[in-house]
């Protein structure tokens, strides 16, 4: 029906159509280029994943590199600045933090770094017993950002992923805007809801938390292995970091399947061993804590003939 | 596929683009290929099962239109009833009724050792047999020819918008239009295309993003139930599930309008009901309506005095809690709107009371409400956890992050309020429906900002999926 002066349901159609993918196009260009500007987090993943991917195993001056990579426990956790002025005759340290991140992330995210020719001498992947056994990934983001294309049937496998949540992974893959909606989300919410920071931390899901001894050794058995593999694959050394924990989290057992399949499990501070004041949540250490903790690794690190 | 995920966008392109460059009856071999690819997607042995209740379906309708002998024709009615309620009931309750005659035999002292299978729910199987059913029933019934025609029939049970969760179409509707050619109508698919921006909005926005309060609240995630924590539960799941079911209609009636079919409305505003009768008109229709004919007015709805019509408006809704699902807590639901049907039936009669503009909005808000208390059954895992969140209302406690959890709330659920109070008012099917052209273009856009904007980050399966 046409209207007086105006457009028909036709050119309305249309206009919409493509109007719809404009907007598409807008969003798929613009949001790495905005969340690189709004976020500062965004910002710093991007710097260190580039300096990552640049890692060789020795520096021009013959210091091996070491790429530490980890969720939120490592970033609150390890005081990259003490870590450098700490080590910095011996080996040269470089960190890949990404928050919330789980075991599956980190396996696809080195893989892909690997294959994409990233060669440090050893990494250390700082992850939480329970996370080391999650089968919890970031979703889309894990899709664009660590998972590469050639191992999206493992990814598949991996997760137990339905055939409808596999094709958003592969769109996701090439897509920015498919990986970025969350974030962008995140920072319109965080200007819209006071408060929404902790409030996200109680609603956000993270999949269950898994606490049981079983499970936790059991998958420690199943994916020690697959480090394992991706070690020798790579020739590079690799090795897993336990966090320190308030409660008892089992790492000694996973420390003993690490050994027998190959991996060095670090346990620099036995669960329970840190008080609660070295604590800011209960989870993440505070900066008397961390210092204390970064150096242990430090120590650790130097005693490695890497 | 769900309706909110980039491969169900791709197909749904692919398929308009290819489909009005065929012919009418290609057009309906290609609807029927891409259902049943569509389908298929989940698990092909799921489409296999879909497949067979068709065709056994089909023979038999034609049987029974072919036969004049009411005995055989009887008799080929209660087979199929027997048919489909035997898959559906398999597939969807053995375990629940295995596992609830175990709970009563040891109640009695006896040990029994029931089997549990592990069954995985077809998706879609209780809206394809319900429109499998009404088929048989309209053909036996005579308001209805056979169709003589598998192409059409098995085109009408799996069009593809309303094969996993509905609306539930009457075959009076939907058959004939499967069986005329359908011609290209701009004003009918731009209207489509809008619906399914609506639908995403309602989707991706509003209900995905309640959904996380809810499930966090449900789960004990922001604290045991308390005052607050139960309000914030039962408020963040109404919403959820409004804008997820309507939107998934929304999204279903619009991808099926951009291929000329109509489908019926299935939401009209549910949470501006001034009774309960009142909501079951405006919420899931084609149940609502189903249930009326099929199940209410075969079992003497209203025509055999005052005690059976309470009977029948309980057992109705009993069956139609259940439908939903094989556990306690959904009885319990259509239990309890089943009884609140009966006891405003009671109270009310016919006649309006308490008229005028204030005591209409009164009267919403305590509805509202009713139904709110009937979503912490439908929301809760167990009628255990759900008697525990209610009991959370007589109790307080307080959390730093509760202000922002109800302004998060708001920020999702009042965008809904005011487009339900806008379609309310101007009568519209969605918003700028009457508005000039130039306005609708608007609106869809302003939709995909905010989708793009806003839109939960990780797809979450339609709740009616699961039914």
């Amino acid at each position: 029906m046409q209207e007086k002066g105006g457009w028909n349901a036709r050119t309305g159609f249309i206009v919409l159509v493509v109007g719809l993918a404009l907007i598409l196009l807008a969003f798929e260009l613009g949001s790495p280029i905005v969340l690189d500007h709004l976020s500062r987090t965004e910002h710093r993943v991007e710097v260190e994943l580039k300096a990552a991917r640049a890692l060789r195993p020795t520096t021009p001056d013959g210091r091996p590199t070491v790429l530490l990579a980890g969720n939120s426990l490592l970033l609150e956790g390890v005081q990259l600045d003490k870590l450098h002025d700490e080590l910095a005759s011996k080996y040269e340290v470089s960190r890949l933090g990404i928050e919330q991140t789980h075991f599956l992330d980190w396996y696809f995210g080195l893989r892909r770094l690997l294959q994409e020719g990233a060669r440090p001498s050893a990494i250390v992947l700082a992850l939480g017993t329970d996370q080391l056994a999650s089968k919890f990934t970031l979703g889309e983001e894990f899709a664009h950002r660590q998972m590469s294309a050639r191992d999206l049937p493992l990814a598949i496998q991996e997760t137990n992923l339905d055939r409808t949540t596999a094709s958003t992974y592969f769109f996701a893959h090439w897509s920015n805007w498919l990986a970025d909606k969350g974030v962008i989300r995140q920072r319109v919410l965080i200007i819209l809801v006071p408060n929404f920071r902790a409030l996200a931390g109680r609603i956000a899901d993270h999949g269950a938390h898994i606490h049981e001894q079983e499970v936790l050794v059991g998958m420690a058995k199943k994916r020690l292995p697959e480090l394992a593999e991706l070690s020798r694959t790579y020739g590079v050394k690799i090795v897993l970091m336990v966090p320190p924990a308030l409660r008892e989290d089992y790492s000694r057992d996973i420390q003993q399947v690490g050994a027998e399949v190959g991996v060095p499990v670090w346990v620099l501070s036995p669960p329970g061993e840190y008080p609660r004041s070295l604590y800011s949540d209960g989870y993440h250490l505070n900066q008397q804590g961390s210092s204390d903790y970064t150096s242990r690794l430090a120590e650790q690190i130097r005693q490695q003939n890497w | 596929m769900l309706f909110d995920t980039p491969i169900y966008i791709l197909f749904l392109c692919i398929v308009v683009v290819a489909y009005w460059r065929l012919g009418f009856r290609n057009q309906n071999r290609f609807l029927l290929a891409a259902s049943y690819l569509f389908y298929g997607w989940w698990d092909w042995r799921f489409l296999l099962l879909m497949i067979g209740s068709t065709v056994i379906d089909y023979f038999i309708a034609i049987r029974i239109a072919d036969t004049e002998d009411p005995r055989v024709r009887k008799s080929l009615l209660a087979l199929s009833l027997v048919i489909n309620f035997s898959i559906l009931g398999f597939f969807k309750y053995f375990n629940f009724f295995a596992d609830s005659l175990g709970h009563v035999l040891a109640g009695v002292g006896i040990k029994a050792s029931l089997p549990v299978l592990l069954i995985i729910l077809p998706p879609g199987i209780s809206f394809y047999t319900f429109q499998e059913v009404a088929y048989i029933v309209d053909v036996y019934s005579g308001k209805l020819p056979a169709s003589r025609s598998f192409l059409d029939y098995g085109l009408f049970i799996s069009l593809f918008p309303h094969l996993i969760a509905g609306p539930i179409q009457r075959p009076a509707h939907l058959l004939p239009q499967v069986q005329k050619p359908r011609h290209w109508d701009s004003d009918k698919a731009f209207d489509g295309l809008l619906l399914i921006m609506e639908g995403l909005f309602r989707k991706c926005v509003i209900a995905d993003n309640c959904a996380l309060v809810a499930n966090a609240a449900f789960s004990g995630a922001l604290g045991k139930p308390s005052l607050v924590v139960t309000l914030l539960g039962m408020y963040a799941f109404a919403w959820q599930i409004y804008g997820d079911f309507s939107g998934y209609s929304d999204i279903a009636r619009g991808s099926a309008q951009l291929m000329g079919f109509h489908f019926m409305v299935n939401f009209r505003q549910p949470y501006f009901a001034d009774s309960i009768q009142d909501f079951w008109r405006r919420w899931h229709m084609s149940l609502s309506t189903w249930l009326r004919d099929y199940l209410y007015i075969p079992l003497g709805g209203n025509r055999k005095g005052e005690a059976n019509t309470y009977r029948n408006l309980l057992l109705t809704m009993l069956l139609g809690g259940l439908w939903h699902g094989a556990n306690w807590t959904f009885v319990f639901w259509g239990g309890q709107h089943g009884a609140s049907l009966a006891v405003e039936r009671k109270l009310m009669g016919d006649t309006p009371v308490f008229s005028g503009a204030v005591w209409k909005w009164l009267k919403r808000i305590f509805i509202f409400h009713v139904v709110c208390i009937s979503w912490v059954f439908f929301r809760a895992q167990s009628l255990g956890a759900a008697w525990e969140m209610l009991k959370g209302l007589g109790k307080w406690s307080w959390r730093p992050e509760f202000p922002a959890a109800f302004l998060f709330l708001a920020v999702f659920s009042i965008p809904l309020l005011l487009l339900d109070i806008y379609l309310e008012t101007s009568g519209a099917e969605y918003c700028f429906a009457y508005s000039p052209v130039r306005w609708r273009v608007a609106f869809g856009l302003a939709c995909a900002v905010v989708i793009a904007l806003m839109g939960a980050n990780q797809a979450n399966a339609f709740i009616y999926f699961q039914f």
